[in-house]
């Protein structure tokens, strides 16, 4: 109901008003009505005693009331006075104590009606019977009464007075009367006279102050508070100030308010260059890291003979210093470098950019690992103002003998990961940059086919958990060897990621990860010098049997001899096929002096046909196979079989 | 390798020409179930069957068991028989 400040003020203006104007209409009211009773008492008595001195006047033998005219002529005296005492009646009357009754001698009225009826019915000698009023007693001993003796009669309320007439015995009264009515209707229009005024004076007041207060504080906070509503910090500058010529707390209110919105524009101002300048920072670190990552490919993989490479880079939420290069050399050799140059942003970068580049450049020359590094020492030192440096281990794989020339300018050991993982034996030398003399030397190692070389930064092995607890080299190593041995490069890598991964467990890292795995694989079969002088190659599917029985018929063997060795070569090629999961299969047929041999090669399981139980199934399950290995064994002469590398060599041989 | 099929009611004859081998035995199968339900005796005339490995034998015991053994086969060279014989078949089957 009271939302506003207004609406709550004038409501306590209001009921001021009606509470204060309640208490003064009281208090008024018992003023008057005591100065008026009084007044009245004292008007009554005076009328009562101009009454009983005309009845004095009477009081002769010459006068008889009970004639006519003398009555009208000293009535009609009465009257007057009556009227001019301002009261509504005034009478005299004798008392008769013992007989209780009181005879009227002389009656008025003011009121020309009522006098007429007061003397019709109260002619003189005219008698009433009733008891005396405590006034009338002590009248008759001459004692007056001032106070009114109010009672009951024919003509309504009214107070009466009495006083003693001297001049007959002493048992004449005079009496005046005066209505109740009348008296409160003085005292009402008394008190209206003067409440009325001051109530419209006390509203004119609040009217006024209401005004004022409208003026001075209600408006001018609505202003204030519409103008900051309004207030938008993109149009703070022109901030419309209401109108408040005054100089009090409202317009230093206005004053503060203005002063504020133009610091929160200012700050909001500075916010948004902040903003822009953070973006613009941060896009030139976004297209630094991109370069980054485009110098420093996250993934790389290499297959060479006898060779994988896989390596993986995740910088660090800015530009870090990490890098690795892999150079193809002549001859299926490979030469890579790992390395991590000090410090992050921009600057580092383009260091590691340049030491990058450097060291391509040599490897790709040709220059062993530690000539490599020597220059590319040599080259920084020449100028580095920054004083930067940088960690590097570069080595060379000659894939055909898992020899790695290595040198290691103060990098993090590399781990040899075959069966387990354990450190690259070898001299640590010092980091690029710093020192212009550090003669680092060639070290070599072997790696034995199915050995790793696995070469990282440290943000492997100072991976940091949550409590900023570092992973550490021994506790990565241990972990790679619970895991080890790997199937290929890339499953290092991976594990190697995954290692960390769950050291840091979703902690943010704050340095560069980089891993690069150098796996000595064996031979595969495409590369390997087949045991058999003159053997196809033909795919491992059953279609390839069309080639080797053309050989086997092109031989000069007659005609039985061919089919029953195609039907046993048949036999046997239908088995690999079938069952070895091979890729790759050869086949070379050969004219004996006796009959034929021929050889099949294949990469799949080894399954060796001549001792494997070959099995013997009832007629009725003959449809679903088992006869093919008997077939061979019954139609060849001979049939050999060995596993070489990797690989299934079976000789039938038929003879006639 | 070719099928000449040829029936006459519930008489069927299959002349069989060139290898029935890994590769072509699937052919044979293929044949064998074009015969239908009302085939129910079968004659492989194997005159011109030059050459049989394990996969086609799979085949003609597959055949014989279907028609409940009213299978014949004729004109059996000897190459295949010996075939036939190596892998323990021949007695189970009727040759003529």
């Amino acid at each position: 109901m009271f939302r506003s400040v207004t609406s709550r003020i004038v409501a306590a203006f209001l009921a001021t008003l009606v509470i204060v104007v309640a208490l003064v209409s009281f208090a008024t009211f018992s003023y008057v009505r005591g100065i008026e009773h009084d007044q009245t008492d004292k008007d009554g008595l005076m009328a009562a005693r101009q009454c009983a001195i005309l009845m004095g006047i009477i009081d002769d033998p010459n006068v008889d009331l009970s004639d006519p005219d003398q009555y009208e002529y000293y009535h009609q005296a009465l009257r007057n006075m009556c009227i001019d005492e301002e009261m509504g009646y005034l009478y005299a009357y004798r008392v008769d104590r013992a007989a209780g009754t009181c005879t009227y001698l002389l009656v008025a009225a003011a009121d020309e009606e009522e006098d007429k009826e007061f003397v019709r019915s109260c002619p003189y000698g005219a008698v009433s019977h009733r008891e005396l009023t405590d006034a009338e007693v002590r009248a008759l001993v001459g004692e007056v009464t001032q106070e009114a003796h109010e009672y009951d009669n024919a003509y309504g309320n009214t107070l009466d007075w009495v006083a003693p007439v001297d001049a007959f015995d002493d048992d004449v009264l005079a009496a005046s009367s005066y209505p109740v009515n009348l008296q409160r209707e003085r005292v009402s229009h008394t008190v209206l006279s003067i409440i009325v005024p001051f109530v419209l004076v006390t509203l004119l007041l609040l009217a006024v102050e209401l005004a004022v207060l409208r003026r001075y504080v209600f408006r001018p906070v609505r202003a204030i508070a519409d103008e900051m509503r309004r207030f938008k910090p993109d149009k703070a500058r022109d901030i419309r100030i209401p109108e408040m010529p005054q100089n009090d707390e409202m317009r230093d209110i206005v004053d503060a308010y203005a002063g504020m919105a133009g610091d929160i524009s200012e700050y909001l101002d500075s916010i948004e260059a902040l903003t822009q300048e953070r973006l613009q920072v941060s896009v030139e670190l976004d297209v630094a890291r991109r370069i980054q990552l485009g110098i420093v490919p996250g993934h790389f993989e290499l297959e060479r003979p006898c060779l994988e490479v896989a390596a993986l880079s995740r910088p660090a939420r800015e530009v870090g210093g990490d890098f690795y290069a892999v150079v193809r050399l002549d001859g299926d050799r490979v030469a890579v470098a790992v390395g991590d140059a000090s410090g992050k942003g921009m600057a580092v970068a383009l260091f590691m950019v340049m030491v990058k580049t450097l060291i391509k450049e040599g490897l790709a020359a040709g220059d062993s690992p530690a000539t490599v590094l020597n220059e590319v020492n040599d080259h920084i030192c020449e100028s580095n103002p920054e004083g930067m440096f940088v960690t590097v281990f570069a080595c060379v794989i000659d894939p055909a003998t898992g020899t790695v020339t290595f040198a290691n300018a103060g990098h993090t050991t590399p781990l040899v990961v075959g069966d387990d993982a354990r450190p690259l034996k070898q001299e640590i030398g010092t980091l690029l940059g710093l020192f212009d003399d550090i003669d680092l030397v060639d070290e070599t190692v072997t790696l034995a086919p199915g050995e790793t070389l696995l070469v990282f930064t440290d943000g492997v092995t100072e991976a940091v958990d949550k409590n900023k607890a570092f992973l550490g080299d021994a506790a990565f190593a241990e972990r790679l060897s619970a895991r080890a041995p790997f199937a290929s490069a890339q499953s290092v890598v991976d594990a190697t990621t995954q290692i960390v991964d769950a050291h840091a467990a979703g902690h943010e890292q704050f340095d560069d990860l980089t891993a690069l795995a150098l796996t000595h694989t064996p031979p595969t079969p495409a590369e390997k010098s087949l045991p058999v002088a003159g053997a196809h190659e033909v795919p491992a599917d059953i279609t390839s049997m069309d080639a080797v029985k053309e050989a086997i018929f092109a031989t000069s063997a007659d005609g039985p001899l061919k089919r029953r060795t195609t039907l046993a070569v048949e036999e046997a090629f239908a088995n690999v096929v079938s069952y070895s999961g091979a890729k790759h299969a050869w086949y070379a047929v050969e004219e004996m002096p006796s009959g034929l041999s021929v050889t099949l090669v294949d990469d799949g399981d080894p399954f060796d046909l001549t001792t494997a139980e070959a099995p013997d199934p009832e007629f009725e399950d003959l449809e679903f196979g088992g006869m093919g290995m008997r077939l061979v064994r019954d139609l060849a002469s001979d049939v050999s079989y060995r596993y070489e590398d990797g690989l299934n060599v079976l000789t039938i041989e038929v003879f006639d | 390798m070719t099928i000449d099929t040829a029936i006459d009611g519930t008489q069927a004859t299959m002349a069989i020409e060139g290898w029935l081998d890994t590769q072509t035995a699937p052919q044979l199968a293929k044949a064998l179930d074009g015969l239908g339900e009302g085939v129910t005796s079968l004659t492989l005339d194997l005159k011109d069957l030059e050459y049989v490995s394990s996969a086609g034998i799979r085949q003609i015991v597959a055949a014989h068991k279907r028609m409940g053994g009213h299978m014949v086969l004729t004109n059996v060279r000897e190459e295949v028989l010996e075939v036939l014989r190596l892998t323990g078949v021949a007695p189970r089957l009727n040759i003529s």
